[in-house]
Order: C-alpha cells, then structure tokens, then sequence
C-alpha cells in the first residue's frame, strides 16, 4: 500500500509536467505562428504572375501612394443589388491592390440596399461632416450674417426709403410725373424688401442641416447672391434716377431737395448690398459641399484624402457610372476587349492626383455674347457640377462688354492655373440694334485669343463654320487659332448624306467613337467612348507650325457620304427637323468643297514650350442638351455620349498641366474569351465534365479493384 | 535524422496513399470531388462570350474542399485510436513526428491525386477559348488549391488526433474550415484591433488573390505557419496518448 501512494504522485507529477510542457509548448507554437504572419504581413511580396501584368498597379499609380501623407480612405456606397458582380470585382481587385501596397490607404463598401449599409451611410456622411465642421460653421455663419444685413436692408428699405416716396406721391406739390415715379419707386422698394426678406426666411431653413445632417450652404448661398445682386442693381438704378430726376428743371424745389436725401440713402442701401454681396462671393466653397449633392443621390464614390492645413479633408466624387458600370457596358467593354480593371485603376488614381493637387484649375469660360449667360441659362450646369467634385472653379467672361474676370475674387493667391474655354460666336447672327454682329464679335474674339496666346495662357477652343470663308474672306478666329499651329477649315463644316425611305437630306451632327486617335494623354483618356458633336469643323496641323507640336485627339473616318461643304449656310439656318424637306440638298462639288482622305481630325491638341492649347471642331459638345444625354439601362441612368464629359475633363486638367490627374479609357487587349458554342454543343461538353470525369474515376475504381483480385 | 525520421515517414505515407485507393470510399471521394468542381466549371467558367478565366472556380475552391477534406483526413489517426491499431504503430521504432507527418504527406498526396483529373479543366478551357487563357492565374490557382487542400488536411489532422471518433473528427474539421470562412463577416461587426485580427484569420481575401494571379509571400507563409501549427498541436496528441 505505501508503494501504490508513491507511484500515485509520481504519475500525477508526470502528469502535470506533461501537462505543463505541453501548454509550454503549444503557446510556443501559436506564438511563433503569430510572430511568423506578422513579420510575412510587415515584408510581403506580391508577384503577378498574368501575362499581361494586369494585376499591377501603374506606375503612375504607385507613385501617387508613395506621395499620401496621410490616411485616405475610398468609400463606395451603393445598392448593391444594382451593381452587376463584375464591376463589383474589378473595384474589389484594384482597391485590394491598392491597400496592399500603401498602408494609407483603405476602402469602405457600403450596401446602400440594406438597413445597417444605409446607417453606416450617414454615420459615414456625420463624420465627414464632424471632420470639417469648423469650415462648415464658419461658411454657414459667413451665409447667416448675409442673411441679417438682407434683413437689415429690407428693413431699411420697407421703414425708411419707401415711406418717403409714398410721402412724396402724396405731396401737394408733386407733379404727376413725379407722383408716378415715387409710386413706382415705391413698389420696387416694396418688392425688392419682400425678396430680401423672403430669402432670409428660405436662408435659415437651408442653413438647417437635412436628414443627412448636411446644411444646404449651396443653396442658401445662391438663394442671396441672386437676391442681393438683383437688389443692388434696382437700388443702383433708383439712385440713378432719383438723382437725375432731382437735377431735372420741371421737378418743384421742395421735391428736389427731398430727392437728394433719398438718392443718398439709395446707395448707401445699395453700398450695404454690394458689401455682403462680395463678401458671400469670397467664400471658399468647402470640399464637402461639392460632393453633397453626390451624397444625397444615396450612391456615391468618394476619396477621403487627410485633413488639410485648415482643418478641412479634401474630399473627390467619382464617377459612379464609370466607377459601377451596367451590365451592357461591361458586356460591350469585354467584347471590344477594353480592359475595365485598368480604367478602374485609373478612375481611383485620378482621384488621389486631385486630391493630392492642392491647386485645382480655374475655368475662364470665355465668349463673344452679349452679355454674361452662365448664372441664369443652365447651358454648361452638368459640366460646372462634374468639374466642381473635383475643386474646380467657373468665372465668366464675355469679351464684347467685359473686361477679363477678376480671378483674385475667386483665387486671392492667384496661384491656381488658368484654363480659357473659348467658344466660337455665330457668324451668321445678325446685330442687334446698337450691338455688335457675329463678324464684329469673331473679330474681337480672335483678338483675345491672340492676346491669351502671346500671354502664355493655355485655351480650349470650340469652334463654329464661320460665313466669311463663302465671301471671300478670312475667318479672324481661324486666323488666331493658325498661331497655334492649328488649321481650322471654318467654312466648310462636314456634313453627311443620310438616305431615307422618305428623304435623302445632309445631317450635320454625328457621334464619334475614337479608337485609334494616337497615345496622346486626351485621345486615350476618350477612346472608344461615344462624343456627340454638331456642326464638325475639320481640323489639321498648318502648314507653318510655328514651333507647335499638334497631335490628334477625336478623329472620325473619311467615308464617301462625308465631305466639307462650303454651301453650308442655308442648312445652318433651317431648323434640324426641316432640314430633309430643303429641296436641292447640298451636294459635293470639286471645285470649292472638301473631301477627305483617311480620317477627318475634329480635335487637336497642341503644345509648344509648355504653353497648350487644345481646339476642338465644334461648340455644342459642351453644353448640358448634348453632353448630359440620359438612357436608362438595366434601371439606371447612364450618360448617352460620356466621351463629350471626358474631352471636357480631360482638355481642361491638360491644359492645367495636371496630366495626372487624367483618367485613361479602357485599352484594348488581348483577352482570351470562350468562343460562341452552339447549345447543344456547349450542353454535351457541360455534361460530358460534370459526369464524365467523374464516371471515368469510378470505371477506374473497379478495373483496379478486379485486378488487384 | 534521414533514416530516425524521413524514411519512416516516407514509407508511412506511401502505406497511407495505398490504403486510400484499396477502399472504394477512396474512390467515391475523388468522383463526388470531380463532380462538384465539374458543375462549378461547366456552368461557372464554360460561359459563351465571357472572359476565359477560372477565377470563378479557384474563387469557390474554399467551399469545394470543404465536404471533401474532412472525409479524407477524419479517419487518418481516429480510426487507428478506435479499432486499437495504434498501439502497434506505438510501439514501432518510429518517432511521433514522423508518425504524424507521414499520415499527414499520405493525405496529402491522396489529395494531389484528387486534384490532378481537374487539369482537364484549364486543357478544356483552352481549347474552347481565342486566344488561349492566360497560364499564370491558372498556376497560381493550383498553388492555391494545394496549399488550401495541406491547411484543411492539417485541421482534419487534428481533429483526428484528439478523439478516436471518426464522424466527430469530421465534424469538428468541418467546422474549423467554416470558421476560417465565414469569420470575415463577423470582422465586419467590430472595430478596432478586434477586426484586423478577426480578418487577418480570413480565407476569402487569399484566395481571391491567388485566383485572380497574385501570388503574395504572406498568404503562403499563412497556410504553411496554421497547417504547421495544427501539425504540430496534432503531434502533441499523440505524444500524450503514447505517453499515457
């Protein structure tokens, strides 16, 4: 018995020793693994192993990761039951790649479709608000405090001005004209107060932040830039005319000096307008602001860069119709062997060069018109709006009665680069009374462009056929674009023999898909994407290049329908839809039309000693009617004609010298595909697999099993 | 060291791959395997007009071994533990971790066995495509399915080790695969340390690298460090029953 207890406490001490080790041992294992993966994870190589390298980031790419300074985040947010899983994959591979080679930067997918992605969505869309909160308070109390002297001047008017006048329409000694006047005067003041009023009023609910906790600054902005603007000028007109009318001999004395006063206290209403409304102009629109509207859509890209020297993140919208696209795009993008991933990669690249590039362009949007257009036409809205994500800024300038913008207003560094998109006026349009004719304004046109080029400025030109060619004489816009080394064929605008059942009549406008335009950074940034232009004036290098180099970007081929005619006039002038009822359609003619060989050039980019210029042949391209184009496919909005954005972009980010910042469209490549089998075909070799292989392996079994018997 | 450990080894696993095919379960494993890879890559990768890729299959390759591995590796020790075998492998001059290794290179290799007839795959592939598919994501989709195929062995391995219940064995491994490939989704309810190191022990992402040509040194390093670590765990079983 004394043996047993001994041999007992022997095995429990073995036991627990064996124990022990073993414990010793497997936290030595789990350890030494744990250790092994991190230091795996720390020094890690990735090797592509596909023959084309298109797993690969870029080398641009690479370089943009090695410049991020901080944390930078991509956030895609959509519903993901809309999104076709290939596009899907391709941002999942290039957004993997990217976070593998940058510790800076990471990726957040959001399913917009389900309850926590659309939490996660605002959470999202709170913090990046919380982030720039400081900016965002200072911009609201900046739009506040123009609301309260829209009030205070309202005020005024409704309690100070337009009692007097009331007081003077009712003098005994007011003449009718008079009493007219102060009566008129009186129901703009009374309007002009309500207005004033009013937008404070939709100023304070604007400045309330929406479901999304975002203020709608935007809005409530332009709401008091409109109102302010239209105050001060009806107050600077009054002031006008009341002093006029108080010098006028027949006006009484009595009225005269009551006069005065008013015109007086008119413009120092007028001087209070015109400071809040400089003030509200200088504001630095926030990052977050521009891609609110993108927000609000519930599906957005967008590139979180780190937080800037002011407190505020740079943030970029993508393209989430080039970011996701449809099913048929890729189904068509894959057939012409384009190459999605890469435009992916590029897409992502575009947007941390921008975010990266503390300096977005200025677009000096520049014509012949008779006055400015942009604020209340929505000709170009979509183009400011996609620019816009990306930090880019809009001033105006019509030449004709304007002198050029002050870009100090917009940029008080004056270190942002310029861009001037030029466009063509009318050459046909008649003058109006004591107005200049399209002649006149080409002319002066011309003259600035020969002005921005002798400045070194860098310009996009759009261009319209011009009438003076037909007379005999030189297109002066023509002429000014040869000092860029450009050939501008303005009096004989392409246009096409279409045949019809009903009519054979010339068409004018064309969509244009580029494919083999050459390697310049524009041409491969619009391959093979659709660009729908009007009025195609053919373009080629001169034959004087004057030290420029000019490369094409769009080209179209010279078919046998396709000519340049001079006789061009008469169709111009016909509305589009009565263009096939023109009896005697204008036909080719050797001796004064032209006809092309090889390839027609509709834009050309040129460049000489850093100084660029790229000249488009045609002026509509860029306007909302052709650019923003909608189809619905497979129940999303796709844009028709995405190459008239992309040329729009990519011209203005060139002419910035912003090169990288440039998305490039999916090259063609070699991609293997499974050829088109028949289906019964395809169900034999499906079948034959599945239960083939599978049947062979049993087959196997018993004939091995018979002879090992 | 050659002729205490790797011979013994060697001649265990050869014993092991040769038990595998003297029984039809052997058998039957590789055509149910074939079956199911065959359905993925005929209605998966053989589409008319698309990409030819098998990124589609290697993507799945985690699920299709799933069903598959554990029945390979459940009855690697545990049968041996239950009918009593063991005590003779025990006794034999042969060190426990060439005892455990060898069963483990003869599941192995059984499973190399099981992965060459889908070769006929990527041969198919090629002959129906224009042009031929790109060979790199195809080699390094194979690379993947090996190492996939050596981590679930391990698992199994060591569920095998510890109980001398076969369908136990199976369970347990099957639910250690499910772990490593559904713990990406429980990362995303956390935040923080937690979820890297949640995603960190997720398949998923590796796979989807190596299946669309990106062969990265830390994945392999991870198969390699876990599978050697469950040998290692499954080797200190052993030792403990031949021990006690």
């Amino acid at each position: 018995m004394n043996a047993a207890a001994p041999r007992a406490s022997v095995k429990r001490a073995r036991t627990l020793n064996f124990f022990a080790l073993a414990g010793v041992t497997a936290i030595s294992l789990a350890a030494s693994t744990a250790m092994l993966n991190l230091l795996a994870d720390r020094y890690a190589a990735r090797v592509d192993v596909t023959a084309t390298g298109e797993q690969q980031l870029a080398p641009r790419t690479t370089q943009l990761l090695s410049q991020l300074a901080g944390s930078t985040q991509l956030i895609v947010a959509a519903d993901f039951r809309t999104i076709d899983p290939r596009a899907r994959q391709y941002v999942t591979d290039v957004t993997d790649e990217l976070a593998a080679r940058s510790r800076e930067f990471s990726t957040t997918l959001i399913d917009t479709g389900s309850a926590r992605g659309v939490s996660d969505f605002k959470g999202t869309i709170a913090s990046l608000v919380q982030r720039d909160r400081t900016i965002l308070d200072a911009h609201a109390a900046a739009i506040d405090a123009g609301a309260q002297a829209a009030t205070s001047v309202s005020r005024s008017l409704t309690e100070g001005i337009e009692p007097q006048f009331a007081q003077l329409a009712q003098a005994g000694f007011a003449t009718p004209t008079l009493r007219t006047y102060a009566n008129q005067a009186g129901a703009v003041l009374r309007l002009r107060a309500s207005d004033l009023a009013d937008a404070s009023i939709r100023v304070k609910q604007d400045l309330t932040p929406d479901d999304l906790g975002l203020p709608r600054l935007d809005e409530a902005q332009r709401t008091l830039l409109e109102r302010l603007d239209q105050a001060a000028s009806d107050l600077s007109a009054l002031a006008r005319d009341v002093r006029r009318l108080s010098q006028d001999a027949a006006t009484p004395a009595q009225a005269t000096r009551q006069l005065t006063a008013l015109a007086t206290q008119l413009d120092t209403a007028r001087d209070a307008t015109l400071t809040q409304l400089g003030k509200l102009r200088e504001l630095r629109r926030p990052d977050l602001l521009r891609v609110a509207a993108a927000l609000r859509t519930g599906a957005a890209a967008l590139l979180v860069g780190p937080a800037g020297g002011d407190g505020a993140s740079s943030l970029v919208a993508l393209d989430m119709g080039q970011l996701l696209p449809s099913a048929a795009w890729l189904d068509a993008t894959e057939a012409s062997r384009g190459d999605q991933r890469r435009r992916v990669e590029e897409l992502v690249a575009a947007a941390l060069a921008s975010v990266l590039a503390p300096k977005k362009p200025i677009v000096v949007f520049t014509h012949a018109e008779l006055r400015a257009f942009m604020d209340e036409a929505p000709v170009i809205d979509a183009m400011r709006e996609r620019l816009g994500l990306r930090g880019v800024d809009f001033v105006e300038w019509p030449v004709v009665t304007q002198d050029a913008p002050a870009i100090a207003e917009v940029d008080p560094t004056l270190a942002r680069p310029l861009v001037y998109v030029v466009i063509s006026p009318d050459s046909a349009a008649r003058s109006e009374t004591g107005a200049l004719s399209g002649t006149q304004r080409a002319a002066k046109l011309a003259q600035t462009i020969t002005n921005l080029r002798e400045k070194g400025s860098n310009l996009l030109m759009c261009l319209l056929p011009s009438m003076l060619p037909s007379f005999g004489e030189k297109d002066p816009v023509a002429v000014a674009l040869e000092g860029f080394g450009v050939q501008a064929r303005t009096g004989t605008p392409l246009l096409s023999r279409v045949a019809t059942p009903q009519f054979t009549y010339v068409e004018n406008e064309r969509v244009v898909q580029t494919t083999d335009a050459g390697e310049h950074v524009i041409a491969s940034a619009v391959r093979g994407l659709p660009t729908y232009l009007t009025w195609c004036v053919p373009l080629e290098a001169a034959t004087d290049s004057r030290g420029w180099a000019a490369s094409p970007v769009l080209t179209t081929p010279a078919d046998a329908q396709t000519w340049g005619e001079s006789q061009w006039l008469r169709v111009y002038q016909t509305p589009r839809e009565q263009v096939p009822l023109i009896p005697d359609q204008p036909k080719f003619d050797e001796g004064r039309d032209l006809r092309g060989s090889g390839v027609w050039t509709l834009a050309l980019a040129a460049e000489k000693d850093g100084q660029r210029a790229v000249v488009v042949g045609s002026n509509s391209w860029i306007t909302d009617k052709y650019s923003e184009q909608m189809g619905t496919v497979e129940g999303r909005q796709t844009l028709l004609f995405p190459g008239n954005v992309e040329l729009f972009e990519a011209s203005v980010l060139w002419l910035a010298g912003q090169d990288t910042m440039i998305a490039q469209s999916p090259a063609a490549r070699s991609v293997a595909m499974v050829r088109a089998i028949e289906s019964p075909s395809l169900a034999r070799l499906r079948w034959s697999i599945v239960l083939g292989l599978p049947g062979l392996v049993l087959l196997v079994a018993v004939i091995y099993g018979m002879t090992r018997k | 060291m050659i002729a205490a450990h790797v011979l013994p080894a060697w001649a265990l696993a050869r014993r092991e791959l040769s038990s595998y095919f003297r029984q039809p379960a052997g058998w039957i494993i590789i055509a149910l395997f074939l079956l199911l890879t065959g359905v993925v890559f005929a209605f998966a990768v053989l589409v008319p007009a698309r990409p030819a890729s098998m990124r589609a299959f290697f993507d799945a390759s985690g699920w299709l071994l799933l069903p598959v591995a554990p029945a390979i590796s459940m009855r690697l020790l545990a049968e041996e533990f239950r009918t009593g075998t063991v005590e003779g492998l025990m006794t034999a001059p042969i060190s426990t971790p060439a005892l455990v290794l060898g069963k483990f290179c003869g599941s192995v290799l059984f499973l190399t066995a099981m992965l060459a007839p889908t070769l006929v795959y990527p041969i198919t592939l090629m002959a129906v495509s224009d042009p031929a598919p790109d060979v790199g994501p195809i080699v390094a989709g194979y690379l993947c399915l090996l190492l996939l195929g050596v981590l679930y062995l391990s698992l199994g391995l060591l569920a095998s080790s510890a109980t001398a219940n076969a369908t136990l064995a199976f369970i347990v491994t099957l639910f250690l695969i499910l772990a490593l490939l559904l713990v990406g989704t429980l990362g995303r309810q956390v935040d923080g340390v937690l979820r890297d190191a949640i995603f960190a022990m997720s398949l998923p992402p590796r796979l989807s690298d190596f299946a669309k040509g990106v062969i990265a040194t830390n994945h392999i390093a991870w198969f390699l460090t876990l599978s050697a670590l469950a040998c290692g765990v499954a080797m200190m079983f052993v030792q403990w029953r031949r021990w006690r």
